[in-house]
């Protein structure tokens, strides 16, 4: 008895970004990535799992199911991307852009309610397409999170409006002012390297402190960092989300950016910016002005972990006496294939101990905006990654990426715990004797 | 019952979270991991995912009820077509029950759902110095329960043995709902060793809802020699010979050239590019026996030619070594864009001129094959690679199959080493049964489940095949394999 | 009809208190099926026998039509040492069977009571067990297939002659154990496997069971290649008996091994004299039927406890035990009929949830003391099991409780 959907087929791909024929059918349907999605560790459903999502693409391109079936929706929406099952396929199949071009096709086929459209242009577009905007928002928020007007804000229901008050709740402590880029660099006495500093939206504003910590570690490594100035978002959450025509607008202006010298590495701070850049080529692949210097750009991303990793790091002169467990980051362990440099990097500082976790490269439930839009999956996800964060009794747990730190960090809350979290530059910028000793940085 | 009534009553059972029914829900568990073209695909009615044995057992009676067949399902990387429900029914998926409910080191044993992942329970019980022997290629994803449904095999059963000499007792449900613990035979048993039938029978005798399994220690010492050959044929008498030599390594696999060049350049295991095959032989045990026999295999590899010999004593160093291994399969995407593969066994010692009948195959139907395998068992893996959308690809495929599966049962071989009969092998079971066997086999389905409701048209074939010409042949390989020219 | 070879006028005494009007000897599996097909129609009883050692277990209540004698059944179909498989006719002796893998350098891992005389296809037929079974497996797991005659005269063969193989049903390992209740054996087939270069045995002393049980189990936590671990408890006091083989110099350091963990060493045997050990180990509770033996399962964490309390039941009589620790194997033998002292062990074995089976017994205990122990679960399945393969119900009355 073989499904019969085709009668009820009235959409089927076309347009912009399709999901590429030959990529979709390099999945055997083997099953081996099925372990590795967060999505189906939870569901235990096929539909659910990177070869049922695989499975349902496939079926929308013969013809066999409805582009704009509410399940295909709902499976292309609820994927984290979070790229696990790419890091493992056997086969080598492509799932992040099979899965951006599927969400791209439903961003331009979908009628989506008009409320709905309007929440993600004012909750995703507003803040993300301009820094500025961005850093204005933060601002605010740094403002009230000090005078504790929160609830008072709250009541208003303007945080409502665009689902901030999930962001809110997730917001840590900012710590310091903003680092508006082009404003400061860094420049130790003995240069051996410069580099160009992604400033990230999120990263320049609420971890502004480890973008600047990430200056001073390159410092005392003999390297100078810049942070060119009319850089942008990186576009990721766009990408994510199907709208690849802002992401696209987005890249070029980095590209802009960065054009610089032209070779200097530009390092990254963030796993999820960091992954994003370094697809750029694939992104522009179809323009004919940006396609080259897109692929140039992203051969020159790295993150900060990787490129220090790489180089025999200065040995770090304060120990550092705790115990701490190491949360892999999606975009760098599956996207970037970044999975011992960290690792390495936390062995060099003196008087730390690394304690493993269970599921260690399991999905947080962060993925980029997903624990705005999905949060009930993304809090079992944070739950279960809690549990194992726990059981290793570290004093601290350590990831690279600003989703997986708000993430963690409210998961370990709502669980009862209250071990801090840290980017993996703060603890090195510790083992050099932090801000005080590190290298100033001076005004541009 | 009409469809409405069932969807409530199933419902009722594992609540509205528990329960797929749409067909756009239908349509990702019409596949399971065969490959595309050597088994149909099919729809379920309905697909359910309990998360107790009781909800099973209640799922197991109202399909009695409503007269649908019931297939199991773990992760759905069978090879052979067993968790697709031919027949349509309910798919009684058992991804939910994924608990370790016991580990008992004084017993060696574990207690655990039938959803748990292979891998996971050996990683589970590793600081306590135990694993779980059987370790398909696949233990990253597939279950405890599709591994008893299968008796699977992996590069280590040549020492351990298989799922069933692992498997202590199992709790079932019946075709009839009922729910019994089965029992192995072991002193102070008096009773039929029902485990004993229920491991390997693809789901058609009951459902595993637990499952008592055997944890084994882990070896003291632990080397894997990688030997390098410039011809498939010396690989082949090296295996034989460290066989009859009175060796038992923990196992003994072989890759040929092509499987090299799929799989080096993804997991840079530091296979060879340029060697004709390798093979992966571990030994493990006591330091001492070890370290002699290491010695001894590799005097056997370099006197049949091997042209470079390493070991790898290091953890890091060996999981890297049969990382290429265990991926290979999976790999061949990378080659080409379908493949198919045969899991014929053959006698140990007609291995080498097996494989070059395979090889004659291959130039006679204008074919690239690729062979990864258990040579330490005789369990060939030949893998057909092709392009479906190529006009007579697939014809081409069809005849070598054809040939090899009969020079291999000419050898004294059987069908299936370790991947089961499912659909994809039935219409071949005559080739190597009479009547009277599978009348036997038939009997023992038949006290299980009278009514045939577990798993139907799986492993006993419905037509016979002996002594028809090869025309024939053909027509019932397309008829139920679904292989038909694009 | 085949022939008969004793005269029909008087019953036989197959074994102590198992009889048959007529014997009857086969030869070849089709005159098998031919005799089994005509018994069904007449719906006349069959107890087919090899050696006959464990004939008298169960509960045959009247004497049977038939006794099928497979002693003529004998041969090696096929041995081929390169690919350590070999084919056997039921009715060959586990001794000729031995023989013919040494010139090969090979062996069955089993040791067996009364070589000589024991049939494979009656030790597959029981299921038979042995202390090697730790790491070398039981004869369940050497089957890797079977030619068999079903009660219904149905002539059938299962599994191959290759070490892996998943072409259809289990039928080979679910034969094993069944005792001759569904079908009978008229080959086998086996893994074998290469010869030990050297075998050792490490022997040590201790006060009682309870310790002797503590140290073993420590000991195979400690060795995960030992080969077998068995502490007896008899006329020579508390021992345990620990195995190693493999190579010479892999066995000389094991035994070093075991005793320092044992922290005893009463002798240390070495190749034939350790094989010879375990012939005797085992052969030691076949001696004479007369005495009663009960075979009893339980979880290896358990059998420390029902040990100790058995112990302290037989204390001072000539009883004796014998504990596979490692796989919760123990095997009692008390000298009379014993009849309470065996009543009284199987209910404190009950207690601890273990079942037994009784092995040997006179004809008065097995009367009043169920052989198989409590009923099985799923005893429906094995009765609907027995009607497929049995429809007549002619093959062994009164074996298993189907
Ligand atoms: C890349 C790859 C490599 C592989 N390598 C090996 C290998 O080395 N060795 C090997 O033996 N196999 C191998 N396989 C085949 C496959 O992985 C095994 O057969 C595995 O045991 C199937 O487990 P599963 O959980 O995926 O079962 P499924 O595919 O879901 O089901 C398989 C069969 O088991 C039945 N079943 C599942 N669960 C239950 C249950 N709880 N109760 C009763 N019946 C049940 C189903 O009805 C079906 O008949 C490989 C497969 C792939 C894709
Ligand atoms: C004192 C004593 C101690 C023992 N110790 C142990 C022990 O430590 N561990 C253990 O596991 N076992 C033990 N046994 C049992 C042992 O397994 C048997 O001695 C042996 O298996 C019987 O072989 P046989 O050829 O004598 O069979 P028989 O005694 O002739 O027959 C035994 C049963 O098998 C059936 N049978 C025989 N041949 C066939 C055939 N070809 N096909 C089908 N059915 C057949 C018979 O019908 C009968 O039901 C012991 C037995 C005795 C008497
Ligand atoms: S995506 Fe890769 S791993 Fe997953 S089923 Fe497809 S081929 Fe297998
Ligand atoms: S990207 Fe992550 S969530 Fe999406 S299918 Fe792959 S593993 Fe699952």
């Amino acid at each position: 008895m073989a499904v019969s959907l085709v009668d009820l087929v009235k959409h089927g791909y076309s347009g912009d970004d399709v999901p590429d024929d030959d990529l979709l059918r390099a999945c055997v349907h083997c099953g081996m990535c099925l372990p590795t999605c967060p999505t189906y560790r939870l569901t235990g459903q096929e539909a659910s799992s990177p070869r049922g999502r695989l499975w349902l693409m496939k079926s929308v391109a013969d013809g066999r199911l409805d582009l704009l079936d509410p399940e295909f929706d709902e499976q292309m929406y609820q994927c984290l991307n979070c790229r696990a099952c790419e890091a493992v396929c056997p086969s080598g199949v492509h799932y992040g852009p099979l899965v951006e071009a599927a969400r791209s096709q439903l961003e331009q086929h979908r009628p989506r309610p008009l409320w709905q459209r309007v929440r993600r242009r004012a909750g995703l577009n507003f803040p993300f397409s301009r820094v500025s905007r961005m850093r204005a928002m933060v601002n605010g928020l740094r403002l009230y999170q000090r005078v504790g007007l929160s609830a008072a804000l709250r009541k208003t229901g303007v945080l409502r409006l665009v689902r901030l008050e999930t962001l809110e709740a997730m917001l840590p402590p900012i710590q310091e002012a903003p680092l508006v880029s082009g404003k400061e660099s860094w420049n130790p006495p003995l240069v051996e390297d410069r580099i160009d500093l992604f400033n990230g939206c999120v990263m320049s504003t609420v971890f502004s402190n480890v973008n600047r910590a990430t200056g001073r570690v390159l410092a005392h490594n003999n390297v100078a960092t810049a942070v060119p100035a009319t850089q942008q978002c990186c576009g990721a959450l766009h990408v994510h989300s199907g709208m690849m025509d802002e992401a696209r607008k987005l890249a070029r202006i980095n590209i802009d950016a960065f054009a610089g010298d032209g070779v200097s590495p530009i390092i990254v701070t963030a796993a999820g910016c960091g992954a994003a850049l370094k697809e750029y080529g694939f992104l522009l692949k179809d323009d004919p002005n940006y396609a080259d210097r897109a692929a140039r750009f992203s051969g020159r991303v790295q993150d900060v972990t990787e490129y220090l990793a790489a180089r025999d790091l200065v040995p770090p002169t304060h120990d550092v006496r705790a115990t701490v467990t190491y949360q892999e980051p999606c975009h760098l362990a599956h996207a970037q294939r970044i999975i011992a440099q960290p690792r390495k990097l936390l062995a060099q500082v003196p008087g730390l101990e690394i304690t493993e976790m269970k599921e260690s490269s399991l999905c947080c439930g962060s993925a980029g905006i997903y624990n705005i839009i999905r949060k009930r999956m993304a809090d079992d996800l944070g739950d279960r990654k809690a549990e194992n964060v726990v059981a290793t009794r570290a004093d601290c747990v350590v990831t690279a990426n600003p989703g997986c730190h708000m993430q963690l960090r409210t998961s370990l809350k709502r669980n009862g715990s209250e071990m801090p979290v840290r980017h993996i530059v703060e603890i090195l910028d510790e083992a050099y004797g932090g801000p005080v000793v590190g290298s100033k940085a001076t005004n541009a | 019952m009409d469809r409405q009534q069932l969807l409530e009553e199933l419902e009722r059972i594992v609540g509205h979270d528990g329960i797929r029914h749409r067909p756009v829900d239908l349509l990702v568990y019409e596949y399971d991991g065969s490959v595309d073209g050597a088994v149909d695909t099919a729809a379920p009615t309905a697909v359910v995912l309990p998360r107790s044995t009781d909800q099973v057992s209640a799922i197991v009676k109202l399909a009695k009820r409503a007269d649908l067949p019931v297939v199991a399902r773990g992760a759905g990387t069978g090879l052979s077509g067993g968790a697709v429900a031919q027949r349509g029914g309910i798919i009684v998926s058992l991804t939910r029950m994924d608990r370790v409910l016991d580990v008992n080191l004084l017993d060696r044993t574990a207690l655990v759902e039938p959803g748990v992942i292979n891998l996971e329970l050996s990683d589970g019980v590793r600081d306590q110095g135990l694993f779980f022997a059987p370790d398909p290629s696949s233990q990253k994803a597939c279950t405890i329960g599709g591994n008893v449904a299968e008796n699977s095999g992996g590069p280590h059963c040549l020492k351990y043995g298989v799922t069933t000499n692992h498997i202590l007792g199992l709790e079932i449900v019946l075709p009839n709902g009922e729910v019994i613990w089965t029992r192995t035979a072991q002193d102070g048993y008096g009773g039929l060793d029902l485990t004993a039938a229920v491991v390997g029978s693809e789901g058609m005798f009951g459902i595993v809802t637990k499952a008592l399994v055997k944890l084994t220690p882990i070896p003291a010492a632990t080397t894997v020699m990688l030997a390098a050959f410039g011809s498939l044929d010396d690989a082949s008498r090296a295996v034989t010979s460290i066989i009859a030599a009175g060796n038992l390594p923990a196992s003994l696999e072989m890759m040929d050239n092509l499987t090299i060049q799929a799989v080096e350049p993804a997991y840079h295991a530091g296979y060879p590019m340029d060697a004709a095959a390798v093979l992966l032989i571990e030994s493990d045990g006591h330091p001492v026996e070890v370290a002699e026999s290491v010695e001894e295999i590799e005097a056997l590899c370099r006197e049949a030619g091997a042209t470079s010999l390493r070991s790898a004593d290091t953890a890091a160093e060996r999981d890297l070594l049969w990382k290429g291994r265990k991926m290979a399969l999976a790999a061949m995407g990378r080659l080409a864009p379908n493949y198919y593969l045969h899991d014929t066994v053959v006698p140990r010692s007609r291995l080498p001129e097996t494989l070059e009948t395979v090889e004659a195959i291959a130039r006679h139907h204008k074919l690239q094959i690729a062979n990864v395998f258990h040579a330490g068992d005789g369990n060939l893996h030949p893998l057909m690679l092709f392009d479906r959308r190529k006009p007579g690809d697939v014809e081409r495929i069809l005849e070598a199959s054809h040939d090899l599966i009969h020079e291999c049962v000419r050898v004294g071989g059987m069908l299936s080493g370790e991947h089961g009969i499912g659909t994809e092998k039935r219409g071949y079971m005559t080739l190597v049964f009479s009547e009277s066997d599978l009348r036997a086999m038939a009997g023992l389905k038949e006290a299980f489940d009278p009514d045939q409701r577990f798993n139907p048209e799986k492993v006993i074939p419905t037509g016979y095949m002996c002594g028809e010409v090869k025309q024939l042949h053909l027509q019932a390989m397309q008829q139920q394999h679904g292989i038909v020219p694009v | 009809m085949p022939m008969s070879i004793h005269d029909t006028t008087n019953a036989h005494e197959l074994a102590t208190g198992v009889f048959a009007d007529e014997v009857v000897a086969v030869e070849s599996g089709s005159r098998l099926a031919d005799f089994l097909r005509e018994a069904t129609a007449a719906n006349h009883s069959v107890i087919p026998f090899g050696g006959r050692r464990s004939l008298a277990t169960g509960n045959p209540t009247e004497p049977a039509r038939f006794g099928l004698d497979l002693t003529g059944l004998t041969g090696i179909l096929s041995y081929e040492p390169a690919d350590l498989t070999l084919s056997v006719r039921a009715g060959t002796t586990l001794a000729d069977i031995q023989r013919a893998l040494g010139e090969g350098g090979q062996e069955l891992p089993i040791d067996v009571p009364f070589p000589d005389v024991t049939t494979i296809g009656g030790l597959v037929a029981t299921g038979f067990v042995g202390p090697r079974r730790l790491r070398s497996g039981s004869l369940r797991d050497l089957l890797i297939g079977c030619e068999f005659v079903r009660g219904d005269g149905l002539l059938a063969k299962a599994g191959g002659m290759v070490v892996k193989n998943v072409s259809g049903f289990e039928i080979p390992r679910f034969l094993h154990g069944s005792w001759g209740a569904l079908a009978v054996l008229t080959s086998v087939n086996l893994k074998v496997t290469p010869m030990a270069r050297a075998d050792g045995t490490l022997l040590a002393a201790f006060d009682d069971v309870g310790l002797a049980i503590d140290a073993a189990h420590r000991l195979i936590a400690a060795e995960p290649s030992i080969e077998a671990c068995v502490v007896t408890s008899d006329r020579d006091g508390v021992r345990v008996s620990a195995r190693s083989v493999g190579r010479a110099g892999a066995v000389a350091a094991s035994l070093d091994s075991f005793a320092q963990c044992l922290g005893s060493e009463v002798a240390r045997l070495e190749v034939e004299e350790s094989r010879a050990f375990w012939r005797e180990l085992v052969n030691q509770y076949a001696e004479d039927n007369s005495k009663t033996v009960l075979a009893l399962g339980a979880r290896p964490r358990d059998i420390r406890a029902l040990a100790t309390r058995i112990g302290d039941v037989t204390a001072g009589d000539e009883s004796a035990i014998q504990v596979s620790p490692g796989f919760g194997s123990l095997r009692i033998m008390t000298p009379t009929d014993g009849e309470d002292l065996a009543t009284g062990i199987v209910a404190l074995a009950a207690a601890d949830g273990a079942n037994y089976v009784l092995e040997s017994a006179s004809p008065a205990l097995r009367s009043s003391l169920p052989t198989w122990g409590a009923e099985p679960e799923g005893i429906e399945v094995m009765r609907s099991v027995k009607r497929q393969f049995d429809p007549g119900g002619i093959l062994n009355l009164g074996r298993l409780p189907v």
